[in-house]
């Protein structure tokens, strides 16, 4: 993805998905907080549970656990995707879809930590009519999609390649290093 | 136990566009600057769509989609690229609010068939390309 074209999809987002940053209050003592600069998420370590990772953005916090800190750089970009993308109220695509489901996100970052590498190619995350979430890769004629449906629907990923041929989609659970091992490709 | 599907409906004719807003936040990158839509557009299983016959018939311009919709841009696929996947029937849709142009895709909505919308999807209404 080219970087004029990545700018462009940001400015069409940003003119339409604005999101407004709610600055939380001072963080307790032995506590720390940063910001992550493109995106204005914060995110707050707690003293009693170092495990936790709280990022803060809009009107909601998502708790996050066993996350590793310094954060790579695919977390930025992610995280400025998912505040320009988030769908806020039902009906945000003017068809009925249902808001964004905090816990859709907060599985699709759990999953996605473990499966990124420090030079892995950030997805764009979308949000799914049913208030679920995918991450999409996009690289030469390479494409991945990790679509986490609302629900008991089952996490499912699709892998295409438009010079071979390629299709391939199954369920996500069962296939967590070949995934990885598809997100690693994207970037050779 | 799923839903059964309804019989697809043989009155709208595989040349028929099929038309579908697009929200800006679902949105990516294409080639040469341009955007088009994600592949999640096309994943729900009650996928809605406006039929260009239907609306033709009554005499309204595609663009009437987007009235009340400012931040939508439209799409178009046609009803035959939707009918190379058997299991996604189109039927016309009288539930409210109605709409005589109002139709669903139904079905399950596989990682190729999101693939194949987006190959074939044109812009009626495109969001802007940027220098």
């Amino acid at each position: 993805m080219s970087t004029s074209t990545q700018s462009a999809y940001d400015s069409t987002t940003s003119q339409a998905f604005s999101t407004k940053i709610k600055k939380i209050g001072r963080p307790p003592a032995a506590s720390s907080a940063d910001v992550l600069a493109r995106s204005n998420v914060l995110y707050v370590t707690s003293a009693d549970q170092p495990n936790r990772i709280t990022f803060s953005f809009g009107n909601r916090k998502l708790d996050l656990y066993g996350i590793p800190q310094p954060f790579d750089p695919w977390v930025e970009p992610v995280m400025e995707s998912l505040c320009k993308r988030w769908g806020e109220e039902k009906g945000w695509d003017s068809y009925g879809a249902e808001p964004t489901s905090e816990e859709c996100v907060k599985v699709l970052l759990t999953n996605l930590f473990p499966l990124m590498q420090r030079d892995s190619l950030p997805p764009i995350i979308i949000p799914l009519a049913d208030g679920g979430v995918q991450a999409e890769w996009h690289y030469k004629e390479q494409a991945l999609e990790l679509a986490f449906p609302a629900g008991d629907v089952p996490a499912t990923y699709f892998y295409s390649n438009d010079i071979t041929g390629l299709e391939e989609e199954d369920l996500f659970k069962g296939n967590f290093g070949h995934v990885r091992s598809l997100i690693e490709s994207l970037r050779k | 136990m799923a839903d059964a599907l309804p019989a697809d409906d043989l009155s709208i004719l595989d040349e028929d566009r099929l038309f579908r807003r697009v929200p800006a936040n679902q949105l990516v990158p294409g080639d040469d600057r341009t955007v088009r839509p994600s592949s999640g557009v096309y994943k729900t299983d009650k996928l809605s769509v406006y039929a260009e016959s239907l609306m033709s018939e009554q005499k309204r311009a595609p663009n009437e989609c987007l009235k009340d919709y400012p931040d939508t841009y439209l799409s178009a696929i046609k009803a035959g690229s939707v009918r190379k996947f058997i299991d996604c029937p189109i039927a016309k849709d009288n539930a409210p609010p109605e709409d005589p142009a109002h139709c669903l895709i139904h079905g399950k909505k596989t990682g190729s068939f999101g693939k194949a919308m987006v190959r074939e999807h044109e812009w009626v209404i495109a969001p802007p390309t940027q220098d």
